[in-house]
């Protein structure tokens, strides 16, 4: 055979079905039970944060990667332009819906004309659903009634800040909703905790939450809040709706094979001696506030997590113990978020300290450096 | 004269005291909360420190150098004094604006840097001219970042009760911007931003200098 | 008699996709008109050439030898005039390698140096491996190490268990094990003479437990001897390589390199190796034929074929029927760790344990993306490596980080290259980086 189409490369020559984009799938398909429900409970307040969330995300990660590769420069200059520019001038005069629904309805076609233009060109899949991963994680941990432009700017925020500045998918140190959400929480405070479609409030006649009245320590039996809070919790982020349905997609995800038990495992178990150690009902601490989501999708994280099972495992630990010492020490009611960040920050420490035993070596034998 | 020169605009941006020798940070980045508080801290510092090293240079020969460092102390901490006491006469609210950060000049980096690097190895002209540089790019910087804040984290800018610059009631400010976290990151966006300024201009260059070459092969990032 | 099937730490579960040979009996290839033999067959020196061009060879004559330790010699598969002793393509070192062209005369002449040895109650173990090496035979499970070193450890290291490796892990071969069920009473005079020359008292032949039939047959084989079991083990890839197997079977990890299985005190061979050593004592013929597989989705009609060594991969491929598409890659051995071919006119040798022809759904050509640090790849590992932190620091020639995460270690098996998702080259970097390394002399 003097000519031929063969392809030569190194081995293996056969690969696993599973790709980047089949894993972020399975993530979206994992969170549409507990999202879903969210958006009948919340109705367009819901589905609009879920929608705007998504979008700009998908479009903030268009604009990076045309940017990025210098593709169609001009044109994503001024897309950019537009999207940023009409709702600052819109709001500035006073137009607020109208001009929201031209924007999103723009991004949502700019992003869809730029994919379209991609497939038809390379074969290299860029946009494999990590932006619309981060978009919905961050729409979950919105409370429903919020401003539109909270999503919006909130989204540009953990696209952008949260992973494309530090280089793009596999890069980040943080993760980049919960990035999103703590820019957000220092910025506009009020909007994001006081948002609750209902609230799950402790009783008659004060307004606290559950959560901000065992702070408080005005709260002794908490058990009547566990159904509300296991099934259809109305007062809390949109991602807090139903903790039996967050915790179904977690185990579908754990069947799948897309993430391992020991982040949820230690990570809700710490929360469980924590609390038992400090007196406090340990039901109502796994299923208030963001601890389920927390433990099965955001600090399950591949890029931000350890690799190892020994560092998922410290992982898991060290995230349950800052969120039960925020919980019960800090002014705040809520720990998960800066917990899962501050062990992010720590995950290339825990990687660089546990490594796995290498082979041949005798665990006597290990303390011998090469 | 040149040398001068250089000395002078050296400070501004290419060896900008805080975006690429990166000293000075702390300060810098509590201070620019407001450009009102960055415009009196920067004139504070570009006092301090053109005098500082003029002073500096000039007690040279009478400087043993196994002591020179307390020696620059003292000489420093009377600038900031002076500067302290006509801060809290002629303007309080200033004064009570940056509390702590008008003392802590004389520990600034950038003060004792310059000190040491340039003003005891220098003549009284080019240790002036490299004050008055670095104190200005100082300022500069400075400024930059305060406007970015302000602006962004209270809505509107305003100096000694004027207000320049307004985005309207209607503005929810994040204020996100006024804290510590937001000058971190407004510094990051500056420098980010300097270093790309420059290197598109280093790439111009390099393109002007052989345009035999073509298209260049970085087509961006 | 069977024991419980025993499994070790990582691998991956492939696709075995051997259904269209398992059943098929081997049948003997047509017999080439041209063999070209390589002088470089095997892990170790190359052989230098006895025969010249017009020579006549018969039969199991010698062509190549060397006077190296670590080197096995070369003999003619077929009779006839030496045509050109030249460089020609090889499969394996994907580069013209001297070879010698032998055109056949047809007649198959044998050469008179093939002679039975004698039972194998009256060989020395010296004798033995004087005939293993003389029969110029090889591990034939792939790496090609020559089988008389293997058997000869040093006195210092004393083996107290033989391993048969009849795992073939590898996804579309079934040689090996169409071997066990059709030559069984072979294998075990193989084993047995190997353990001879060892001096080894214990031996335990390895099925994966994708092959019941194999292990049964296996089992009936060693039913008079003691000294032989049949150890069924987990059906995972890479369970053929040596080093998991005996982690499996016998629990023990053989050290990092210059370690070997004779550090714990093991030597494995594979099935065909000794199936070819029987043969050797049995006939006196030296290694100059093998069974290999050809298939994938492309061959009309796949096959287990005994093929002359020398014989082209055209010749092969058009006794299966031919091709029915379009090649992709053309694969010498398993997918996971055979070499692509960029040509079809390269021989079948000693190592070759198949012959793969791929189509588009059959491998995956995608391009690498971000590394997402999913740790499939950590999992994977059975040398219980880190392939996403040396590729990450290789591609940054960062060969001092490199080097603390131990690619000496790394078999290539692919097991973290198969699960990526990224589909990011693991193998290729974690081989880049070996090279690089070694280059620095003394890089660990």
């Amino acid at each position: 055979m003097a000519e031929n189409n063969l392809v030569v490369t190194v081995s293996p020559h056969v690969k696993s079905p599973g790709t980047t984009r089949s894993v972020m799938r399975w993530v979206i398909i994992a969170l549409a039970p507990a999202t879903l429900w969210a958006l009948a409970a919340f109705g367009t307040a819901g589905i609009s944060v879920v929608l705007i969330s998504v979008i700009t995300a998908l479009f903030c990660e268009v604009v990076w990667h045309n940017l990025r590769t210098s593709k169609g420069v001009a044109r994503t200059w001024l897309a950019l332009a537009l999207s940023l520019g009409v709702p600052a001038a819109g709001s500035a005069v006073g137009l607020g819906i109208a001009v929201a629904v031209a924007t999103v309805t723009f991004m949502a076609a700019f992003t869809f004309s730029e994919t379209a233009l991609e497939r038809r060109g390379e074969k290299r899949h860029v946009f494999d659903g990590s932006a619309a991963v981060t978009g919905l994680l961050f729409a979950l941990v919105l409370p429903p009634v919020v401003p539109w432009w909270i999503p919006f700017i909130g989204s540009f925020v953990a696209i952008s800040l949260g992973k494309e500045i530090f280089g793009g998918l596999g890069f980040n140190v943080f993760n980049p909703a919960l990035v999103a959400r703590a820019i957000l929480v220092l910025s506009w405070p009020v909007y994001l905790t006081k948002g609750w479609f209902k609230p799950l409030v402790a009783d008659a006649t004060s307004s606290a939450t559950p959560l901000t009245a065992i702070k408080e320590g005005t709260l002794a039996g908490l058990s009547r809040f566990y159904a509300p809070l296991f099934l259809n919790n109305p007062g809390g982020c949109i991602g807090e709706v139903s903790a039996a349905l967050l915790l179904a997609g977690g185990l579908l995800l754990i069947l799948a094979g897309i993430i391992t038990w020991e982040i949820p495992s230690t990570y809700l178990g710490t929360m469980v001696v924590v609390s038992l150690l400090v007196g406090q009902d340990p039901v109502f601490h796994l299923l208030a506030g963001g601890a389920m989501l927390g433990a099965l999708f955001m600090a399950t994280d591949y890029v931000t997590s350890p690799i190892t099972s020994k560092g998922k495992i410290v992982f898991g630990v060290g995230c349950g113990l800052i969120t039960m010492m925020l919980r019960l020490y800090s002014k705040s009611p809520e720990g998960v978020t800066s917990a899962i960040l501050f062990m992010n920050m720590l995950t290339p420490l825990i990687d660089r300290s546990l490594n796995p035993r290498p082979f041949g070596v005798s665990r006597a034998a290990k303390g011998v450096r090469k | 004269m040149k040398a001068q020169m250089m000395d002078l605009t050296r400070g501004v941006v290419l060896e900008n005291p805080l975006l690429r020798l990166m000293i000075g940070l702390c300060s810098a980045l509590a201070v620019s909360v407001k450009v009102e508080n960055a415009l009196f801290m920067g004139i504070a510092v570009i006092f301090v420190l053109t005098l500082s090293n003029v002073v500096i240079s000039l007690i040279r020969p009478v400087t043993p150098d196994n002591i020179r460092i307390p020696i620059f102390l003292v000489v420093v901490s009377a600038f900031v004094t002076i500067v302290d006491l006509v801060l809290k006469a002629y303007f309080p609210d200033i004064y009570a604006r940056l509390g702590v950060w008008i003392p802590l000049i004389v520990v600034n980096c950038i003060i004792l840097g310059r000190a040491e690097a340039f003003a005891y190895r220098n003549g009284l002209i080019a240790s002036a001219m490299d004050g008055l540089g670095m104190g200005a790019g100082f300022t500069m910087v400075l400024v930059v970042m305060g406007a970015i804040r302000e602006l962004l984290g209270t809505g509107s800018i305003s100096v000694m009760g004027v207000t320049l610059v307004s985005l309207g009631s209607g503005f929810q400010a994040p204020t996100f911007m006024i804290t510590f976290p937001g000058a971190f990151l407004t510094f990051g966006l500056v420098m980010g931003g300097l270093n790309k300024i420059q290197a598109v201009m280093a790439e111009r260059a390099a393109r002007r200098a052989t345009p035999s070459m073509g298209k260049t092969a970085s087509g961006g990032a | 008699m069977e024991v419980q099937a025993k499994t070790f730490p990582g691998g991956v579960r492939v696709t075995h996709s051997k259904d269209r040979t398992e059943h098929l009996e081997i049948r003997k290839a047509i017999d080439p008109r041209t063999v070209v033999i390589p002088l470089h067959q095997h892990t170790g020196a190359p052989c230098d050439p006895l025969v010249k061009k017009g020579d006549r060879v018969l039969v199991g004559q010698k062509i190549g030898d060397s006077k190296s330790f670590v080197s096995a010699p070369i003999h003619a598969s077929v009779s006839g005039a030496v045509t050109a002793v030249e460089p020609r393509p090889h499969p394996a070192l994907l580069r013209s390698v001297m070879s010698v062209v032998i055109e056949s005369d047809g007649a198959f002449e044998v050469d008179p140096s093939v002679k039975p040895k004698g039972d194998l109650d009256s060989l020395s173990p010296e004798e033995i491996k004087q005939a293993i090496r003389e029969a110029g035979i090889v591990g034939l499970g792939g790496a090609a190490f020559p089988t008389s070193v293997k058997v000869s450890p040093p006195k210092e290291k004393p083996i107290d268990a033989f391993l048969l490796n009849g795992a073939e892990c590898e996804p579309y071969l079934t040689a090996d094990h169409r071997l066990m069920l059709e030559e069984p009473d072979l294998i075990v005079f193989g084993v047995r003479a190997l353990m001879k020359a060892i001096g080894v008292e214990k031996g335990i032949i390895c099925v994966e437990d994708n092959k019941p039939d194999a292990i049964d047959a296996m089992s009936r084989a060693v039913a008079d001897y003691p000294n032989l079991s049949v150890a069924a083990v987990r059906a995972k890839y890479p369970q053929g390589g040596e080093k998991q197997l005996i982690r499996a079977v016998l629990g023990r990890e053989v050290p990092p390199p210059p370690g070997l299985p004779m550090d714990v005190g093991v030597v494995v061979n594979n099935v065909g190796t000794a199936a070819a050593v029987a043969t050797a004592i049995r006939t006196g013929m030296p290694l100059v034929e093998r069974v290999l597989t050809v298939t994938g989705s492309l061959v009309k009609e796949p096959a287990n074929l005994r093929v002359r060594l020398g014989t082209s991969f055209n010749d092969l491929m058009d006794q299966c029927g031919g091709l029915t598409g379009e090649p992709v890659k053309i694969v010498a051995g398993g997918p996971m760790m055979g070499i692509a071919q960029y040509t079809t006119d390269v021989p079948a040798i000693k190592g070759t344990s198949g012959i793969l022809v791929l189509s588009e759904r059959d491998t995956v050509l995608e391009d690498a993306t971000n590394c997402i640090r999913c740790g499939r790849c950590v999992r994977a590992c059975p040398m219980f490596l880190q392939p996403l932190y040396i590729r990450m620091y290789a591609e940054a020639s960062r060969w001092d980080l490199v080097s603390r995460y131990s690619p000496a270690n790394c078999i290539e098996c692919g097991s973290c290259a198969y699960e990526c998702p990224a589909r990011l080259p693991l193998v290729q970097w974690i081989k880049i980086s070996k090279a690089e390394l070694a280059a620095k002399k003394g890089g660990r």
